[in-house]
């Protein structure tokens, strides 16, 4: 689905990722992990066109994406951006314009097509009770529900998601990663996220990359990448890494500095 | 069903513009009531009544429809480009550019030359603006929106101070002359002019639905907008040269009329809503209602004597505008 070959990108002459390589494969759910600045967002921002590679090829169904019409390129990827933006249009407007990139020239109203599937997106993000009340008037969640609505509309196959349990709650995060992990078993979508929460990503995620400084440190399925060494070096933080007796995926818990300090004491009693 | 209520807004605003047109066919110096006015407009009246509507009222009308129409469409858009209810086409300094090739026009005298020296002079400058503009923010092949405005706003202030500077150094009369343009009317075009207008307006509304879906999508942001499959930069620079287009034909012809094309859309935005399939068009009927009216009460208000419309436009835009805001509470939303 997804193939990025050697890729550097960044913004105007300066890099921020650097020789980057991986694939991900159709209905996988892929997670980019790494700490700040590591070269997450831009590397998705390559991926979403918004700035263009400086080198190496990115691949999408077996063409480059710089080749690919930008309409075209609207009907195969899709964006969830980590806030979905402040309009005072409906949600049913809101979803609707994902219909754009499958109009007509000239073509200014929406066919009862367009309007099935935007129905059929709302319902399927449980969105479609508010679909009358207007974008800006949302919480924080239905904003995001509704965001991943209208890229839906697009039936895209690729799903590009920047953090987009950013600002919310559990309840929220887990429903809206519920919602994702259904669409890739059942409609075979590829997901590839941003994520900054390392228990989502091992959770929902069947591959994560972990972003180190502009390139790729380790990748692979979380129980490989997601180990206290590798998250100990990168995020120069001292982890736990268990296990989730339910699911079975690793989960990282943080340790703060004096509790470290405390425990170190009672292991080592000639340190400081 | 959204669709219903667009024809009904449409339906309305045509009702307006109609009353509007009447209005400013039946009142003047000569007093022809309405229902005669109808009458000549169909069946011919004496040749002075039939003169009086057809070479004076409706040339005015024709023209404030549409440069009403023009001044609020460009406005609709660049709010919509902008993503800011506060730009209008005044605000980019092409009017600024157009005043001054109008001022200096008058100030040297050019006029004498024949009826099309001034809306060519004042076009030139608007020309010069726009191609300043363009250039000055695609220093990096991307148009930066924020930076465009920033330069704009500076050029109405180098521009207003250099037409300062020309009416300082001008004679008496063409100080009258300058003045007077830039308070606004829209009287005393040439016919041929009135005529091309109308038929601009018209394309330039048919033009405008060329955009109205990107200005939809525009609506959630560049990014977002790309992400639909958007050529953002395209409709960008495609835009802002329409409009300012727009706008410096407009300027040069019935001169600074001021506010149709920021409270005009503005108030249309929050009437009909967001989706620029029925703003633009709304907007435009929008705008020649209310200018028409505008200049139509610029003209009996203290007749015999006639009232810049500017003047007319500027006190009513602004009161509404006013208005508006006491009652939603700021622009935040809009």
């Amino acid at each position: 689905m997804l193939k990025v070959r050697d890729v550097t990108a960044g913004y105007g002459t300066k890099v921020i990722v650097a020789g980057v390589s991986f694939e991900v494969k159709a209905g996988e759910f892929f997670g980019l992990i790494g700490p700040n600045g590591s070269g997450k967002t831009t590397l998705l921002r390559a991926f979403t066109r918004e700035i263009p590679s400086m080198r190496g090829e990115i691949i999408i169904d077996g063409h480059n994406i710089h080749t690919i019409p930008l309409r075209t390129f609207a009907r195969t990827v899709a964006v969830v951006s980590q806030v979905t933006p402040l309009v005072d249009m409906t949600v049913g407007e809101f979803v609707l314009l994902g219909r754009l990139p499958y109009f007509e020239n000239l073509q200014f109203i929406e066919s009862r097509h367009d309007r099935d599937i935007a129905d059929k997106c709302m319902k399927l993000t449980d969105s479609y009770r508010f679909r009358n009340k207007p974008v800006d008037k949302l919480s924080g969640g239905e904003r995001q529900l509704a965001g991943i609505a209208r890229a839906l509309a697009q039936e895209p196959r690729l799903l590009l998601l920047d953090e987009p349990t950013a600002h919310l709650d559990i309840t929220h995060q887990v429903a809206i990663m519920d919602l994702l992990r259904k669409l890739v078993r059942e409609m075979n979508l590829t997901v590839v996220m941003v994520l900054h929460d390392l228990n989502l990503a091992s959770e929902y995620c069947d591959r994560v990359a972990l972003l180190s400084e502009g390139g790729i440190f380790k990748a692979g399925t979380p129980a490989q990448v997601i180990d206290y060494k590798v998250i100990e070096e990168i995020y120069k933080t001292v982890v736990v890494v268990n296990k989730n007796p339910i699911s079975g995926k690793p989960y990282v818990l943080i340790v703060p500095e004096d509790e470290m300090l405390k425990s170190r004491g009672m292991d080592l009693p000639t340190g400081n | 069903m959204k669709y219903w209520r667009w024809a009904l807004w449409l339906g309305f605003l045509g009702v307006l513009l109609a009353g509007a047109v009447v209005w400013a066919l039946s009142v003047g110096a000569s007093g022809i009531p309405a229902g005669k006015v109808v009458g000549i407009l169909f069946h011919g009246g004496s040749p002075v009544e039939h003169s009086i509507v057809f070479d004076i009222r409706l040339p005015r009308i024709i023209l404030g429809f549409a440069i009403g129409g023009c001044l609020s469409l460009a406005g609709v858009m660049l709010q919509g480009l902008f993503r800011n209810p506060l730009v209008e086409p005044y605000t980019l300094g092409i009017s600024g550019g157009a005043a001054l090739g109008v001022a200096a026009n008058i100030a040297l005298g050019l006029s004498a030359i024949g009826a099309y020296t001034l809306p060519a002079c004042g076009l030139l400058g608007a020309g010069g603006v726009i191609v300043f503009l363009y250039f000055s923010s695609l220093r990096t092949g991307l148009v930066k929106l924020q930076g465009l405005l920033l330069n704009g706003v500076m050029i109405s202030f180098i521009s207003s101070s250099l037409v300062m500077l020309l009416m300082s150094i001008a004679s008496s009369d063409s100080l009258h002359g300058i003045v007077f343009w830039m308070m606004g009317s829209l009287g005393g075009s040439d016919l041929s002019l009135v005529n091309f207008m109308f038929f601009l307006a018209l394309a330039a509304l048919a033009g405008g639905y060329c955009f109205c879906l990107q200005l939809n999508a525009l609506a959630l942001g560049e990014a977002e907008a790309r992400h639909l499959g958007v050529p953002v930069e395209l409709v960008k620079k495609v835009l802002f040269v329409f409009c300012a287009i727009l706008t410096g034909l407009c300027v040069s012809i019935a001169g600074m009329i001021g506010f149709v094309g920021l409270v005009v859309p503005h108030v249309t935005r929050r009437l009909v809503g967001p989706d620029h399939r029925i703003l633009l068009g709304a907007s435009f009927l929008a705008g020649a209602a209310f200018l028409i009216a505008s200049d139509t009460l610029a003209r009996v208000i203290i007749a015999p004597l006639e009232l810049p419309v500017g003047v007319i436009t500027g006190i009513a835009g602004g009161s509404v505008f006013l208005y508006a805001l006491s009652r939603r509470g700021g622009l935040s939303h809009a």
